[in-house]
């Protein structure tokens, strides 16, 4: 036979109808050639490429490339696969072409080599609610969705970044940081990007942790955005909008691990020596949002182990993961209500939870008598699987299991590292449960979406204006009944802005008709827009009181200057 | 249609809301001269506009001089600079008073910090801060100050403060000390007014001079003084030429008063002195000031008031300053702490966060508050 035609990625061979699988045989005269295959992907999505040599000693490497400008550069590269080894998965984007090159990695000379590729489409069973959502750290690798009941891999959600930190808020929305290229993306419930947030972190990850009666988004930044050798947090939050809250706060505590917001203005913290270190017996500390300061511990250390990672469930009460690693590997999750009472302790048993992992406790909404622990529980003498467990809180038995698959996610072009990525054994990243609609089966890929807005990175000035207020002396005539039958504000007007709030301006009257102990409703006069120099501002047919007190207020971003009043009113006899 | 009497005017409510009710939040009263429509006219107070966010807060003390700023950030001392950024320097120390800063200028180089008991030296010249070790320094030290040519420091819940070595605040001589023994009680503030030192008690203020005694240049001037102290450690402020704070004695307290020579004299309105009598202590409000616009304001910060308590030297009536608070349907006191001027602008520092605004006529935001939108 002749030697293989597929020898360039001019030549390459396509793959055709999918699943696609084809045995080739690459060895003549002594060399084992390698051979190229050819992709166009008809979607953007995942996909997996599973190609093995027929015996122990014939390797094959995977590598996938575009071309550019007719010359092949490196997208993937998937170490060595014999017989026996797993498939490759890779995120394609529609209508481009991927080479696919397989290497021989082994016996040279193997006479009778045969490779065997197999080409096919990632799962994509859709998502349902409840389904977890994996955006894990892995470059370049897509959010996995994963059945909470079985663990298998139901699809794929590509926009969704590389994440170490993420939590989802009641309503759906989602935020997660984007490790790449270091900034926080919002997503609404059903997975479409709703702002891009600029927020550029140094060396050490953001811990984003919701609260969940408040609806708030927080956002830690675990170091210190001063210059200067303290390393105190910076905690803000994340407005629906992608904005960032107009309060930042400065936890006076260094070497920060993690940190969840309670229900009660407070944000509960630990801290380790330094990010990634044990800090075996610390505490699990408070600090008041409202004043600014640090209050009471919730719970003072458990001695040989160390906290990992906080939630505050559904009635306020609080779930810390804790872990130990010296001889004996252990860990267990304890609850605490807001005195800081055990109420409950889960065993996990020998199970690794270091790392830095904000998120290995979560939660389902919508479910809350149960949560989700995440641990590295020991397989084959190493702790590389992720497990996730959901436990009933009221007695601690086990609802579900689910172990992250593990399986070749490729080696980014331009790593330097060599190593293999596999996903499965990301302990950072985050998982929460899809709370969005649900997808259905083959559309799990790239949601259509439009380009999100980028939000400008902490805005310094604040979006709430000044509200001003001015309440004015009684209007009472000996205790008779007062008829009021105009009332007109005397100010500058026509001041409104040319567009958004203020270019309608409005002042709110309240009239208490019994000497300022109790308020009415609040009755709008419009202040002129910009140029309306003439507009009159006044409220007609206001009724009657023996004692009555007149309150402007208003709050529109304009300079309102109050020049006086006028005020009609008929005297009556009784 | 006839005028509204009293329409505009000055927050004057009483405790009794059928005898007056009048407040006046955020607004400010204005004279207009010549022949105007209307003699007075409310103007609105200026918003808070972000100037820098420093990398610690609350922000406890701002001070400025020949285009340089610095201030003290939760407890960490910064440089702050015209195009909105900063510079960490070093630790001071972090509790719940507010720190001073003074400066002995262009002789000794040497700004004189003062947080959490300690004293610090910031070198003008080499930009470097070093805690004041000498060991007669009189700590726990409560605030600094400089009049000619001396640091002084006055020891915290105690009658007695210290001098420096003359233009050098790493040098302190326990020799050095005055104890301030006209009155009865700790002096709970050391005040510079006019080169004069006030001191002012719990329940009395006396005040000293440099007379030039080379022993020890500082001693009480006959006569001067005053049978009322202060309320809090921090409830004064300087401007118009004046000294402002909220007084006390054996009599009681919380009225506002400013000196006419040595005579305090009573500023506040029983509107206002019956809104401070509701507040649950006073002992933490804290005082500044500025001046704009030809008005000379004298504002009290008072953590447990709802709002913050100005006072307009110009028309001598009082208007309160606040933040609006949606979620609790409720007012705030207003951010400022403290405030400086430089850069042709009135910087003033949060009171519960890192954030250093600057007051602007032209900005309608309130800076930042507690409660957030989700």
């Amino acid at each position: 036979m002749p030697i293989p035609a597929n020898l360039t990625p001019e030549t390459a061979i396509a793959i055709g109808a999918l699943p696609y699988s084809t045995t080739q045989q690459v060895s003549f005269g002594g060399t084992v050639y390698s051979v190229w295959y050819a992709f166009t992907a008809p979607d953007s999505y995942v996909y997996a490429v599973f190609a093995h040599g027929n015996f122990d000693d014939y390797f094959v490497d995977t590598k996938i490339y575009t071309l550019v400008g007719g010359v092949p550069v490196g997208y993937r590269s998937f170490g060595s696969n014999t017989f026996s080894d797993r498939p490759c998965y890779f995120s394609v984007t529609s209508g481009v072409t991927y080479y696919i090159k397989c290497e021989e990695d082994g016996d040279p000379a193997a006479p009778d080599a045969l490779l065997t590729l197999q080409f096919q489409r990632a799962p994509d069973l859709g998502i349902a609610t409840g389904d977890l959502l994996v955006p894990d750290e892995i470059l370049g690798f897509p959010a996995v969705v994963l059945s909470p009941t079985t663990g298998a891999v139901k699809g794929y959600r590509l926009n969704i970044p590389d994440s170490v930190s993420g939590d989802v808020r009641s309503d759906g929305l989602f935020l997660v940081d984007n490790r790449t290229v270091k900034n926080l993306e919002l997503f609404q419930a059903d997975g479409t990007r709703l702002a891009v947030v600029p927020f550029n972190w140094t060396g050490a990850y953001p811990i984003i942790r919701t609260s969940w009666t408040s609806g708030r988004l927080y956002v830690i930044n675990r170091i210190s955005e001063a210059p200067g050798p303290t390393d105190y947090p910076i905690i803000r939050t994340v407005l629906g909008d992608g904005s960032f809250g107009p309060v930042t706060w400065t936890l006076p505590q260094v070497g920060l691990v993690g940190a969840a917001p309670s229900h009660d203005d407070t944000v509960l913290y630990h801290t380790g020596q330094g990010y990634d270190v044990f800090a075996d017996g610390a505490p699990v500390q408070r600090y008041d949002l409202v004043t600014a300061a640090p209050t009471t511990d919730l719970a003072a250390g458990v001695p040989n182990y160390a906290p990992r990672s906080l939630l505050v469930l559904e009635d306020d009460t609080v779930l810390v993961l804790y872990g130990k690693r010296t001889s004996v590997i252990d860990a267990f999750v304890r609850r605490y209500s807001t005195a800081g009472a055990t109420l409950n302790t889960y065993a996990l048993g020998e199970e690794n939870v270091t790392g830095f992992a904000s998120n290995y406790l979560f939660r389902a909404l919508g479910d809350p008598a149960s949560f989700w622990v995440r641990s590295h529980p020991r397989v084959g003498g190493t702790f590389n699987t992720s497990r996730h467990r959901q436990i009933r809180i009221s007695d601690g038995v086990v609802l579900a299991t689910v172990d992250t698959p593990e399986f070749l996610s490729g080696v980014m072009q331009g790593n330097t590292d060599g190593s293999e990525d596999l996903f499965g054994n990301s302990p950072s990243c985050p998982v929460f449960t899809w709370h969005g609609p649900p997808v259905p089966p083959g559309t799990s890929g790239e949601p259509s979406e439009p380009e999100p807005p980028i939000v400008a990175p902490e805005t310094e000035t604040d979006t709430r204006y000044l509200r001003r207020l001015r309440r004015a002396p009684h209007v009472n005539n000996e205790n008779r009944r007062v008829f009021l039958r105009t009332f007109e504000l005397d100010l500058e007007r026509g001041q409104g802005l040319a567009t958004g709030q203020g270019s309608d301006p409005m002042v709110m009257l309240r009239l208490s008709r019994d000497g300022g102990q109790t308020w009415g409703e609040e009755i709008r006069m419009r202040a002129g827009a910009l140029g309306a120099y003439t507009q009159r501002c006044l409220a007609r047919r206001l009724g009657h009181a023996r004692d009555t007190v007149f309150e402007v207020t208003v709050s529109d971003p304009i300079a309102w200057s109050l020049v006086g009043a006028w005020l009609d009113v008929e005297g009556g006899t009784s | 249609m006839p005028s509204y009497p009293g329409f505009i005017g000055a927050t004057d409510r009483v405790s009794a809301r059928t005898v007056n009710a009048e407040r006046t939040v955020n607004w400010y009263s204005e004279i207009a001269t010549g022949t105007p429509k209307a003699k007075t006219w409310l103007a609105p107070t200026p918003g808070c506009a972000a100037h820098v966010i420093l990398g610690a807060g609350p922000v406890r003390a701002l001070y400025s001089e020949e285009d340089r700023c610095w201030a003290v950030g939760g407890s960490s001392f910064f440089e702050l600079f015209a195009g909105g950024t900063f510079t960490y320097i070093g630790e001071v120390g972090l509790d719940d008073y507010s720190a001073t800063i003074s400066s002995n200028g262009s002789d000794g180089h040497q700004l004189f910090i003062t947080s959490a008991g300690n004293g610090f030296i910031f070198d003008l010249l080499a930009n470097t801060l070093t805690p004041i070790t000498a060991p007669d320094f009189p700590t726990p030290v409560s605030m600094g100050a400089f009049v000619d040519g001396y640091f002084l420091a006055l020891q915290a819940n105690t009658d007695r403060f210290q001098i420096s070595a003359l233009e050098n605040g790493l040098l302190w001589d326990a020799l050095d000390v005055a104890l301030v023994s006209q009155t009865t009680g700790i002096i709970r503030a050391l005040v510079p007014v006019h080169r004069e030192v006030w001191l002012l008690g719990t329940a009395m203020t006396t005040v000293w001079a440099d007379i030039g005694d080379p022993d020890f240049p500082f001693a009480p001037i006959p006569g001067a003084y005053i049978e009322q102290g202060i309320g809090s450690r921090f409830g004064w402020t300087q401007v118009d030429n004046s000294l402002f704070w909220h007084g006390n004695n054996e009599d009681g307290g919380r009225i506002a008063y400013r000196a006419q020579g040595y005579t305090p004299q009573r500023i506040s309105t029983h509107a206002v002195e019956q809104a401070w009598a509701e507040v649950s202590t006073m002992e933490d409000a804290i005082a500044w000031s500025y001046q704009d616009r030809g008005h000379a304001f004298a504002c009290w910060y008072i953590p447990a008031a709802e709002t913050s308590w100005c006072y307009d030297v110009a028309t001598q009536a009082w208007h309160e300053r606040a933040l609006w608070n949606p979620a609790l349907y409720a007012w705030e006191p207003h951010l400022a702490r403290c405030h400086t001027w430089v850069w042709d602008k009135h910087l003033i520092g949060d009171r519960q966060s890192p954030a250093v605004y600057h007051l602007d006529a032209a900005t309608y935001t309130d800076g930042r508050i507690v409660e957030l939108e989700a």
